[in-house]
């Protein structure tokens, strides 16, 4: 039997750049979706997460329509990691602050002190030694460190899909690759369901249950 | 030369000030919000305060409504901005403008309040310590505040929008509730100068944004430290130092400079301090 659909988009129009497109994303599937500049990638990605609000059709995450719901609140079921690490997170902050921050989503509150242990749990599954470094600033980080913190805060409280936009686009391939493995794992570990734009051939070979093709504002397999 | 007394009166003008500098370094430094709707909201502050304690209010709650009454106008910036889509410096500029009008208004259309022979709360003779006590309950309070979740979504959005869009946070609603907060505490500093000066005027807040932010970058350069605690504190400090500096170079005749000089004084202050923060960044880099 298949998994339940956790993204149902049904003849979404924005602009000229989405045109009556249709997608469906079952619980746990790892969908790569590929497609050259301007085919309207991270558009689509715009609207899932309330951007970008869509001049016709309905979205549907994990049954409640949100069609019209702010982008604030989808924030809460809807985790983001961007292309740029600096984007994703707040250098001017401490790692400890931006997690604090990336945890607010989350409507369940614990103590201070079990946040900081929850947070360092969290850290050590990227293994490079963030968990240590609490009260350092992000702006001091390397731009794989600040990727992959990017992907701990995205993934800090529950959600229902995680979208990550190019997320290796910015790093050297040795920490593209040491970052794809963190998502992959983190992904699999956790049963999430996950969309990844993505132009490195080397990835779609290597992750992803379903590979999607963005052409003149619609997907196709 | 400048007296003691001077110098004393220096740091009680520059601990009232330090109320505006915190208000100004709200908006252009936490939420990154280009607000000049300070000068109108400092009037504002003066105003109620004056004609409440004309008309027999204790002086404390005169200071609340103060505070009252620039939250209200850094609501009236923040509708303009977010629901009317109008540009954060035009928004402030309008506010600002229409103030003049509602300053007057509750003014009873007189340019000036005297309050001399009422009760205020430097009534007591003790000005230092109540500034002091006053001022530690604002820094104490905002750090309390800047540290906790809700400041931490508030300085997110200064930082990085893009990012608190992302993390869940209404920049609507905190950009708001920053300007909102911010004008409060430029109104509760307008408050206490009223009650300070025994007068309100209807021009006293011109020149309230540049002296702000004179204050704010004088105190980044004096205590340059990230930490927010820290940040909040230097706005005090740079208002002290920019209230004394203001003082000795007014007093110093071989320089020749008279009070009417005010404005160059400060304006070439600031320049000074933005070039040498600028050559700092250029050599850092």
């Amino acid at each position: 039997m298949p998994n339940k659909l956790i993204l149902e988009m049904h003849n979404i129009h924005v602009r000229d750049t989405l045109k009556n497109l249709n997608l469906d994303v079952a619980l746990g599937e790892f969908v790569l979706i590929v497609g050259a500049n301007g085919t309207g990638k991270t558009t689509l990605f715009n609207v899932i997460s309330g951007a970008l609000p869509v001049e016709n059709g309905t979205i549907i995450l994990n049954g409640v329509d949100i069609t019209n719901t702010p982008r604030h609140i989808r924030a809460r079921r809807i985790s983001n990691v961007l292309q740029d690490p600096r984007r994703g997170t707040i250098g001017e902050m401490s790692i400890l602050e931006n997690l604090r921050l990336a945890y607010n989503r989350s409507e369940n509150d614990i103590p201070i002190e079990s946040k900081i242990n929850y947070f360092k749990e969290k850290l050590s599954t990227v293994n490079m030694g963030l968990e240590d470094r609490l009260d350092d600033y992000v702006g001091n980080l390397s731009g794989g460190q600040r990727q992959a913190l990017s992907l701990v805060m995205a993934t800090i409280t529950d959600y229902d899909i995680l979208l990550l936009d190019e997320i290796t686009a910015s790093l050297d391939p040795r920490m593209a690759d040491t970052v794809m493995t963190i998502t992959n794992d983190i992904v699999k570990q956790e049963q999430k369901t996950c969309l990844l734009i993505t132009h490195n051939t080397k990835h779609i070979d290597m992750y992803g249950t379903r590979i999607l093709k963005m052409k003149d504002g619609q997907l196709m397999s | 030369m400048i007296s003691l007394q001077e110098i004393l009166t220096s740091i009680e003008i520059g601990l009232i000030f330090g109320v505006v500098a915190i208000g100004i370094y709200m908006t252009f430094r936490i939420i990154n919000f280009a607000d000049l709707t300070c000068d109108g909201s400092f009037v504002l502050g003066a105003a109620v305060t004056g004609v409440l304690i004309k008309g027999g209010c204790n002086p404390y709650v005169a200071l609340m409504a103060s505070c009252c009454a620039g939250g209200i106008a850094g609501l009236c910036t923040g509708i303009l901005n977010i629901k009317c889509k109008i540009a954060d410096l035009l928004a402030g500029i309008i506010v600002a403008f229409i103030m003049y009008s509602i300053n007057l208004r509750i003014m009873g259309y007189i340019p000036n309040i005297t309050i001399i022979n009422d009760i205020t709360i430097f009534s007591s003779q003790n000005n230092m310590a109540i500034l002091a006590v006053f001022i530690a309950i604002i820094v104490g309070g905002l750090i309390y505040l800047l540290s906790s979740d809700i400041g931490l979504r508030l300085r997110a959005i200064g930082y990085n929008k893009h990012y608190a869009a992302v993390s869940g946070i209404s920049i609507d609603l905190f950009t708001v509730a920053g300007l909102i907060l911010s004008n409060a505490l430029i109104a509760c500093g307008g408050g206490l100068f009223s009650q300070y000066q025994g007068f309100c005027d209807i021009s006293s807040g011109i020149g309230t944004l540049v002296t702000g932010l004179a204050s704010v970058v004088i105190g980044e350069k004096v205590l340059p430290i990230k930490k927010e605690a820290w940040l909040v504190m230097s706005c005090i400090f740079g208002s002290i130092i920019y209230r004394i500096f203001i003082s000795v170079a007014l007093h110093s005749n071989s320089l020749g400079i008279k009070p009417q000089d005010l404005n160059l004084v400060t304006g070439c202050l600031i320049v000074i301090i933005m070039i040498i923060k600028r050559r700092e960044k250029v050599r850092a880099q």
